[in-house]
């Protein structure tokens, strides 16, 4: 190409590669009716969108040469077929401000999302298989995983579902583009963008606002996910969280400060619902654990239970009725006090609040752990409860300080036979009753409240629901 | 034909032509849409204007471009952009010409807007320098600068750039 392309002929250069790019641009099927509404409804479409913080930059003009070659190869090889082109990744890394310089992940409808007014007939996306999913209430929810990045692909990149009846039918909505596979282990987890960006959760607060997040990476739509924006903070090599919630007004989260692994400090910040305005809300001046900490909503009040760090116990557990901008604390040393942080029994990632604002606080200790309980409004602690004394257990929601549920994860996260045992409680933890075993996975088990529990199955392919806080499940399929 | 009925039927059949311009001078999946959004968002209101002109696709292209530039200038726009990769890709080229058309299409997004824009309305429209002038508000005079000033700096760096960069397998 040298030797053609000798600057005489760069304007023909130029216009085949203007011609061939536009060639290849489409617009999403929904993208006229979109324009349509828009402009007849006046909106103010540039100052709606504009709000949104710009999260991606221009790229580089030239890329490295290793890249482009490999790039020209990864073309040349797919390019020869009828099907669509996946672009590739022309770094493993993320850019110059790691923003993704990858382009979209390919043709296939994990991409094309259309709005939720225009979209056709729901149609599955071929091989999906959910890693996360979450229901707002009993009929909104919405299914992260992946899928195919496109006909005849043979990888896959991250896919989003959403659902308006429950989970009966599932829609495809777009995801933001360059995301690896929401399963790829090597770069959802505490690994850091190996294959490239990932996001391994989905909150929405409604079926506008919604955010996409893992440790090191955290996207938001104000559209109902039809189109994506980035977060960017150029002070931190990781921009997402290990938990986050949300609130009719506020979406709380805690993040990392920097990439660490264990025992790692993080901070508690908070934003308005659909955007990521962060600002630190932190409730005390002890360090507040990254991994053994966890957000919960209750009654549209956020709970933090805040847990320890190798410089201190656990902090305690606050909550708040104002969007996180403040603090109250309702106790501290609720499994009983330690100077050592090592051996702090609180284990505040384990812990939740029930539906009513019961306190429900996992402690450590011989066998499986124990439950001690707190009545709605009160910091008075019931006496440690024994867990079931088999497996692997996890707290996953509760209703009240007496009704409360518990998942036997042993066998849910890997091996040839994925199961998952759920318990019950009618008096706070003194009887354990097993109600359940399912082929169904530990990551992924979500209970929005003590009744209503989401769970993924075994292959990824089926959502698992129950409305009675796990005594019965009803099994669909996301492909519908 | 109401201006309505007229608008609503140009927008579904022009739709996929006005995206590829508004891609071609954004770099961007979101920006295009956001920005043909803009244009036809402040365009309605006067579609009977529009319906008037010898060609509506060329004036609303040409009103698209004008935005791009435009927007660029804006303080809150301003931000920084990502120069994406379409989507799909036709099938119809293969290996190098591949390469040298997305190196090209990278080198595009370093330049000043419009600088980008006359490059886009020149090389991909095939429109005329006058026309270029008048999307753009500027004299004849000034596309030629902007497209000589464009094409230079690309050249330079493509015929500059290591052989890789242009697409060589070699």
């Amino acid at each position: 190409m040298n030797q053609r392309a000798v600057p005489d002929e760069f304007d023909t250069v130029l216009h085949r590669a203007l011609t061939d790019v536009g060639g290849a641009v489409h617009p999403d099927p929904g993208l006229a009716d979109q324009l349509l509404a828009n402009a007849r409804s006046g909106r103010p479409v540039v100052a709606s969108l504009a709000t949104r913080r710009k999260a991606a930059r221009w790229v580089l003009p030239l890329l490295a040469a290793a890249s482009i070659v490999a790039l020209s190869i990864g073309i040349a090889v797919v390019a020869g077929g009828r099907h669509h082109t996946p672009p590739l990744r022309q770094s493993t890394a993320p850019g110059p401000t790691g923003a993704p310089t990858t382009a979209a992940p390919t043709t296939g409808a994990p991409t094309t999302g259309a709005p939720t007014s225009a979209a056709p007939k729901p149609t599955a996306l071929p091989h999906f298989r959910a890693g996360s999913v979450y229901f707002s209430d009993a009929r909104h929810g919405w299914a992260l995983g992946d899928a195919r990045c496109g006909t005849g692909a043979r990888t896959n990149c991250a896919a989003l579902l959403a659902t308006s009846d429950g989970g009966s039918s599932w829609r495809p909505l777009a995801v933001p583009k360059g995301l690896v596979s929401t399963l790829d282990p090597a770069s959802c987890g505490t690994n850091g963008t190996v294959a490239g960006p990932c996001v391994d959760a989905v909150v929405f607060a409604n079926p506008s606002d919604g955010y996409l997040w893992s440790l090191h990476e955290l996207y938001w739509t104000t559209d109902g996910g039809r189109s994506w924006s980035r977060y960017v903070d150029h002070a931190r090599q990781w921009t997402g969280a290990s938990r986050l919630v949300v609130t009719d007004r506020a979406v709380v989260r805690i993040a990392p400060i920097a990439p660490c692994s264990a025992a790692c400090p993080g901070v508690v910040e908070t934003a308005p619902i659909g955007t990521t305005q962060w600002r630190s809300s932190m409730p005390t001046t002890r360090q507040v654990g990254l991994y053994t900490s966890n957000l919960a909503v209750a009654d549209s009040k956020v709970y933090l239970f805040a847990g320890g760090t190798d410089a201190n116990t656990g902090p305690g557990i606050y909550r708040s009725g104002d969007g996180a901008r403040s603090w109250t604390l309702l106790a501290r040393d609720a499994c009983g006090a330690s100077k050592d942080p090592q051996q702090d029994p609180f284990s505040g990632d384990g812990s939740t609040a029930a539906d009513d604002g019961a306190l429900v606080v996992t402690c450590a200790g011989s066998g499986s752990g124990s439950v001690r309980v707190a009545p709605p409004g009160s910091a008075t602690f019931s006496p440690r409860r024994p867990y079931p004394p088999t497996g692997s257990i996890e707290l996953k929601g509760a209703r009240s300080e007496q009704h409360i549920v518990l998942a036997d994860t042993a066998d849910a996260y890997s091996g040839a036979h994925i199961r998952t045992t759920f318990y019950v409680t009618g008096d706070g933890g003194v009887h354990w009753r097993p109600t359940a075993t399912l082929p169904v996975r530990g990551d992924g088990l979500q209970f929005t409240s003590g009744a209503d529990g989401y769970a993924i199955g075994a292959d990824r392919t089926e959502l698992y629901t129950t409305h009675d806080g796990g005594t019965t499940w009803q099994a669909t399929q996301f492909s519908g | 034909m109401s201006a309505d009925a007229a608008f609503e039927r140009f927008v579904r059949e022009q739709t996929p032509t006005l995206y590829r311009t508004a891609f071609l001078l954004t770099g961007n999946r979101h920006d295009a849409e956001e920005l043909l959004q803009d244009t036809l968002a402040r365009l309605y209101p006067k579609w009977e204007r529009v319906m008037a002109a010898d060609k509506p696709i060329a004036y609303v292209q040409r009103c698209v471009a004008n935005r791009a530039v435009s927007r660029s200038r804006a303080p809150e726009t301003r931000a920084e952009s990502r120069w994406e990769l379409p989507d799909r890709w036709d099938g119809s080229d293969v290996g190098e010409t591949v390469a040298v058309s997305r190196t090209v299409w990278q080198l595009l997004g370093t330049l000043p807007p419009k600088q980008r824009a006359a490059l886009v309305l020149r090389y991909f429209h095939d429109l005329p320098e006058g026309d270029v002038a008048a999307a753009l508000g500027c004299r004849p005079a000034s596309v030629r600068s902007l497209v000589s000033r464009g094409t230079a700096a690309m050249r330079t760096t493509f015929f500059a750039a290591p052989a890789a960069t242009q697409g060589s397998r070699s």
